[in-house]
């Protein structure tokens, strides 16, 4: 990966410096700023429309009403669980 | 600092400063930021923004449909894609504050559309690159001991 990235890194300042056979340095360096402001451009853009996109979601969900929450277990229910898991976790003795 | 964060800082290290220093570069060469770096600026913003709500309306199809499909939020990204087109189409209008090389807004658009679409896939490409590299390099490490074996 170091490599990819310094011999890319490399070769832009060396386009940047040295005029070629089919652009100039200068011409060069034009498009790079060129890309440069594409990128940005870009992704400043979408970056907007993630945010919309979530503003858009949080506003609908926040519309909503909240979820009903169930009443307290009764004395029954609680009895009921605790002898289904004393079933299930007591085992036999051997 | 913990693990977490210091994986962070080196991830937006790497990613931000490599175009940080070739700016500087650039900027140390003697150009100076021109009116078409702004122009294009501003192309790709509105571009990207409309392109990427349009995208955006269609995934909210699926976010529908773990709701109950609401109308609303499909309603509400409907209206952010209409007003990226129309701000875009209005701003382009504009004569020569955002037409680059271009006769009219519609060759203009065109032309943000391609631009766009070339901009995306080159970076694609490089994330392509980049987990391709740092799955070989993950894969390449010799594998750690876990246990001595007796």
């Amino acid at each position: 990966m170091l490599v990819i990235s310094s011999l890319t890194f490399a070769l832009t300042v060396l386009g940047m410096m040295l005029d070629g056979p089919n652009i100039s340095s200068e011409i060069f360096r034009d498009h790079f700023w060129l890309a440069i402001s594409d990128i940005f451009g870009l992704g400043i853009g979408v970056g907007l429309s993630i945010l919309v996109f979530a503003l858009v979601i949080w506003i609908y969900e926040s519309s909503l009403p909240p979820a009903k929450s169930l009443d307290a277990p009764s004395q029954q229910e609680l009895e009921q669980a605790a002898s289904i898991i004393s079933n299930h976790i007591g085992g036999e003795q051997e | 600092m913990s693990e977490v964060a210091k994986t962070w800082k080196v991830i937006v290290m790497a990613i931000s400063v490599p175009p940080l220093l070739l700016m500087i570069f650039a900027a140390i060469l003697g150009d100076d930021i021109s009116n078409q770096a702004f122009k294009r600026f501003g192309n790709a913003l509105i571009t990207g923004y409309t392109f990427s709500t349009g995208l955006l309306f269609i995934n909210m199809f699926f976010y529908a449909d773990s709701r109950q499909r609401p109308l609303a939020p499909l309603f509400g990204m409907l209206l952010a894609t209409i007003f990226g087109t129309l701000i875009t189409l209005w701003l382009l209008s504009q004569g020569d504050l955002l037409l680059e090389e271009n006769g009219s807004v519609r060759a203009q658009a065109l032309s943000n559309i391609v631009r766009i679409l070339v901009s995306s896939l080159a970076l694609v490409m490089a994330v392509v690159v980049s987990v391709g590299g740092v799955f070989v390099a993950i894969t390449s490490r010799p594998n750690r001991k876990l246990f001595e074996e007796e």
